[in-house]
């Protein structure tokens, strides 16, 4: 839900298919309403198929919260028929911080998902991308070693991990799969043209961010619909200057959102339970200048 | 930041309800709490469509959270509510809301129909009447035949119009009444404007834009909560106010639909391989239907528009 407005604010016609109805996010410890019966969110898709084709309509096809292992099914059958020319987005969300949110049997209807259907990009957090790589990752060669395991089963050619902390510093990595050796500019190394190494025709970059001292809920699906844009914009190609524009417009975003918390409770805050998209729309005008690149050897 | 509770229906295709409110209102600074009513793949217009309406428990557990995390709203809204149990779900939420901040604005649009037509559920009429006199509403905006359906008498005359609207001040208790759509010429649609504490009805000739649209009534409902809402910051709510307010909200939607007109002839044309005479949407046509969706996200750049351009005449009886 948090990824409508932002992508319409950006221009996007969006054809929402809910697949919970609550009165607020769990963040808040107290909830009403329910999950959509997955049946349901196959007959909301079934009424789409009598007034489109599903399997061409669209420019770019989103995935995110589904509930029930039932629920990625439905959106598994979706996906699989989409025609080339569609952009597939997974948001593989699972849990955060060594805890599922999710029924455990998701994860394997997940995995099968990402094998069966033609994502272009996906954007796991750390944890996420643990589960579905079997890989832990502390170190940079971790990451190396859990990019490709996590490649060689799911041939995704362009994946952002939101967020992993090595070392006490936190980072935003991204991996894309190139088919043939490109030229890089090296910006860690002062702008002398390279060829970039290339490993299993995998690159990986990834940009330090600053750690804030602050929880927040809905950050990832605001910065999904973020990527998702300026991927799609990119032509369905991930590339530094990509990520960097995302990265750059959340920090603006998270970081007001502190600063309204703040005023508004009159005391420091640890958790940011709404981020204030609709607040700071103006960010998604914005036009950054790109952050330096690193690159994984 | 002012914050909007949107009761509305959802479709996942199209602009109708929620999809037709919620984003103008988001452009212009609206936090929107948004609750579906019912949940279809697309509008009813389109011949199929798929999809359920919520129960009147789920309708009622999603109310009890808004209530237990305390949620406070400077207006509410809403829109199509297909059965009378939900009816009363909404109209026992809204009451609460403003016990807790009498000054919350609730603007209520009874959507039932339109031209004759019953698009809920007949026990919809009576219960809504009864929503009227508890006495929560701050503005109405129904068309013609909801006016009728409410009131329980036909409108064809002027001095039937002020017989009506004086029924929603004096009996109900309703302080600014907004006639969306009234008879006119067979080139102009007509829409009165009324405050409690004035004797004049103002009302507003619209020339009538020859296409098939949906979702225009909760646009312009949305467009008008947040024009009054913005209006009245700095002064006393009255008649001008009001109908300035209509004013500007007719203008934005009058722009929205020119631009959904020409972008559907366009599409229609460049899909189509062909121009057909009048490219009008046809009810119950999906294939053109979905040309004419009104474009509420390309139209993004109109809801900041702050003066509206029709004229208003006195309405004499
Ligand atoms: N405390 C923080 N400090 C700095 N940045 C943060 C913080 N929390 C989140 N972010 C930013 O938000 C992005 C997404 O956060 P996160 O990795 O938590 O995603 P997620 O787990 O998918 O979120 P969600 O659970 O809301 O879907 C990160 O890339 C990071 O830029
Ligand atoms: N075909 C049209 N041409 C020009 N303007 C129109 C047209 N249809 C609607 N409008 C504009 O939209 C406004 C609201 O439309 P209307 O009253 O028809 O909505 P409605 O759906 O009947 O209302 P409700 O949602 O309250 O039932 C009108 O006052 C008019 O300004
Ligand atoms: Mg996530
Ligand atoms: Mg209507």
């Amino acid at each position: 839900m948090a990824c409508t407005f932002p992508l319409q604010y950006q221009g996007w016609d969006v054809d929402a298919v809910n697949t919970t109805n609550f009165s607020n996010h769990p963040g808040y410890g107290k909830i009403g309403g329910r999950v959509v019966d997955p049946d349901e969110v196959q007959q909301v898709i079934e009424g789409l198929g009598g007034i489109v084709d599903v399997t061409l309509e669209y420019d770019m096809v989103i995935s995110g919260y589904c509930p029930r292992p039932e629920t990625v099914e439905v959106v598994r059958k979706l996906c699989a028929e989409l025609k080339p020319l569609v952009a597939l987005v997974v948001d593989p969300v699972l849990g955060d911080n060594g805890k599922l949110y999710v029924q455990e049997t998701i994860v394997p209807e997940y995995e099968r998902l990402m094998v069966e259907c033609p994502v272009s990009l996906t954007t796991p957090n750390l944890f996420e991308f643990e589960l579905l790589s079997k890989c832990k990752v502390s170190s940079w060669s971790d990451l190396k070693r859990a990019m490709n395991a996590f490649h060689e089963k799911f041939h995704i050619p362009n994946v952002v991990i939101l967020s992993i902390e090595i070392e006490g510093q936190l980072y935003a990595v991204g991996a894309l799969r190139e088919s043939q050796s490109i030229k890089q500019k090296l910006t860690s190394d002062n702008s002398n043209l390279q060829e970039s190494e290339e490993r299993d025709g995998l690159a990986i970059f990834y940009f330090p961010i600053q750690k804030l001292d602050c929880n927040f809920n809905g950050s990832g699906d605001v910065l999904t619909a973020i990527v998702s844009h300026c991927f799609y914009k990119n032509g369905c190609k991930l590339t530094p200057e990509t990520l960097s524009e995302a990265l750059i417009k959340l920090e603006h975003i998270l970081k007001k959102s502190i600063q309204i918390e703040t005023q508004k409770t009159g005391k420091q805050v640890s958790h940011v339970k709404d981020i204030q998209i609709v607040a700071l729309r103006a960010v998604l005008d914005m036009n950054p200048t790109m952050r330096p690149v690193f690159w994984v050897q | 930041m002012k914050s909007v509770l949107s009761i509305q229906s959802h479709v996942a295709h199209g602009y109708v309800g929620g999809k037709a409110a919620v984003f103008p209102l988001q452009t212009q600074g609206w936090e929107v709490d948004n609750v579906n009513t019912v949940n279809f793949s697309n509008h009813t217009g389109y011949g199929t469509y798929k999809g359920s309406a919520i129960s009147s428990a789920d309708l009622s557990s999603i109310f009890h959270g808004l209530d237990s995390i305390q949620m406070q709203y400077d207006a509410v809204l809403s829109g199509y509510i297909p059965n009378a149990e939900l009816i009363d779900e909404v109209s026992r939420y809204v009451k609460r809301v403003k016990t807790q901040k009498p000054n919350t604005i609730y603007l209520f649009d009874p959507v039932m129909g339109d031209q004759g037509f019953l698009y809920v559920s007949e026990s919809c009429v009576a219960r809504y009447r009864q929503l009227l006199n508890e006495r929560i509403i701050d503005i109405i905006t129904p068309n013609q035949f909801e006016l009728e359906l409410l009131c329980g008498f036909k409108i064809n005359s002027n001095d039937d119009l002020r017989s009506a609207v004086r029924m929603l001040h004096d009996e109900y208790h309703i302080k600014y009444v907004v006639i969306s759509s009234l008879e006119g010429d067979a080139d102009h649609i007509r829409c009165a404007v009324s405050a409690y504490n004035d004797a004049h009805i103002n009302e507003f000739q619209i020339p009538i834009i020859k296409s098939y649209f949906t979702g225009v009534g909760d646009l312009f409902s949305a467009l008008l909560l947040d024009k009054f809402y913005t209006y009245v910051e700095n002064e006393d709510a009255n008649i001008h106010t009001l109908t300035a307010a209509v004013n500007t909200a007719l203008t934005i939607t009058q722009k929205v639909l020119i631009l959904t007109h020409e972008l559907g002839v366009k599409a229609f044309k460049k899909a189509e391989g062909y121009n057909i005479d009048q490219p009008v949407g046809i009810i119950n046509d999906a294939a053109t239907m979905k040309y004419f969706e009104l474009k509420v996200i390309q139209a993004k750049d109109y809801y900041s528009i702050k003066d509206g351009t029709f004229k208003s005449y006195s309405v004499h009886t």
